[in-house]
């Protein structure tokens, strides 16, 4: 039978809560000294990631998560035993307890923002910004580089001004975390994707900062949500070759 | 879930699920090693490193032009030799079959190559 981790935890103590993990098996812990991997069994052909398969594994690390801290595992690496478990507690100790220090008594939060680049107020911006004198005279070769050179400034006035929004919205959240992890312009809509790890006596001032900053960013569609298991901030493991990255 | 997680909306969620779908179909999938496959992707890497360049090249025709130190005669030369590179990377793409967003390497930790 193969076992599945959903999560590093801050207890060596028996679960004093009944939870059922994928496939109906009860969740159980594999302890080492004074941390426990929260494991259970699960048949070979579940370790394919599926919505259904990735809901239960998310409501076990939630239900974990109400009791203790944690560091939520990869879904879907398979491990062989309880020896290989410890193996895996023992080799990343000094990670997993290092990092649990860092998450304990905090929550992890996300903030998408979207802005529309063809919205008037940007359009105009970036029509400003890219004005471009037009030959009086010349081939198609010099019309054709200055096209070029129009759009080389309409896409550089899009990077300033996405720089600025960002630098607005990120920052004065960011001041408001411990730790915070950022990504600009993933897709030509999504300006900000970050997520935010807030010590929870913070959490109101959090998302109090969070709606003014939705309030005065009026063109930008916002979406925050949490609290969340610390999936962004629990480190990478490599569980099967034992190395941490 | 026992609580509901959204604190803040704008818009409808599903706006934010389609670029995050966005973001799933311009991941890399599997490696394909079938052999019908490997001409074009040989093509593709061969043609993305091109493309760099050529984005290069043009970024820093863009500052020269900017700088206004291009004569008239240099203007039209780098007109016709980008536009030339440009007309001939869109038949390379369209006899290989390859779209401008394939035309990219994911670095990993390091972000896409364009």
């Amino acid at each position: 039978m193969t076992k599945c981790i959903y999560a590093i935890i801050d207890s060596e103590h028996i679960l004093d809560i009944d939870i059922k993990g994928i496939d109906g098996y009860p969740v159980y812990i594999v302890a080492y000294k004074n941390i426990s991997a929260a494991v259970s069994d699960i048949n070979k052909d579940s370790l394919k990631v599926t919505a259904e398969k990735a809901l239960v594994y998310e409501e076990v690390i939630e239900c974990l998560m109400a009791d203790y801290t944690l560091l939520p595992m990869r879904f879907g690496e398979p491990v062989k035993d309880d020896n290989d478990i410890i193996e895996i507690l023992k080799q990343h100790y000094d990670e997993f307890t290092l990092n649990l220090t860092q998450v304990k008594g905090k929550l992890e939060y996300g903030l998408k923002a979207l802005w529309d680049i063809k919205n008037n107020k940007f359009e105009t911006d970036v029509k400003d910004l890219s004005k471009v004198d037009e030959p009086k005279e010349g081939s198609c070769y010099k019309k054709y580089l200055l096209d070029k050179l129009k759009e080389h400034k309409a896409n550089e006035a899009v990077i300033k001004r996405s720089e600025q929004i960002i630098e607005s919205i990120n920052k004065p959240l960011a001041d408001l975390s411990f730790l915070s992890k950022l990504k600009k312009m993933t897709t030509p809509k999504l300006v900000l994707d970050a997520v935010y790890l807030v010590e929870k006596e913070k959490k109101e001032i959090f998302v109090q900062k969070a709606e003014e900053l939705k309030a005065t960013n009026g063109e930008l569609d916002f979406l925050l949500t949490g609290p969340w298991p610390p999936f962004n901030f629990a480190g990478n493991y490599n569980l099967k070759n034992g190395s941490a990255n | 879930m026992q609580e509901n997680k959204v604190l803040l909306q704008s818009n409808s969620i599903e706006k934010f699920g389609k670029e995050m779908d966005r973001i799933e179909n311009s991941l890399p999938s599997r490696i394909n090693a079938d052999p019908k496959n490997v001409e074009k992707g040989l093509a593709k890497l061969v043609l993305t490193l091109v493309e760099l360049v050529r984005k290069l090249m043009e970024k820093q025709a863009m500052r020269r032009l900017e700088g206004g130190s291009l004569t008239d005669e240099e203007i039209e030369r780098l007109g016709e030799t980008l536009m030339k590179l440009e007309n001939k990377m869109q038949e390379l793409k369209e006899i290989f079959g390859l779209k401008d967003e394939e035309l990219n390497l994911n670095l990993g930790p390091l972000g896409d190559l364009i």
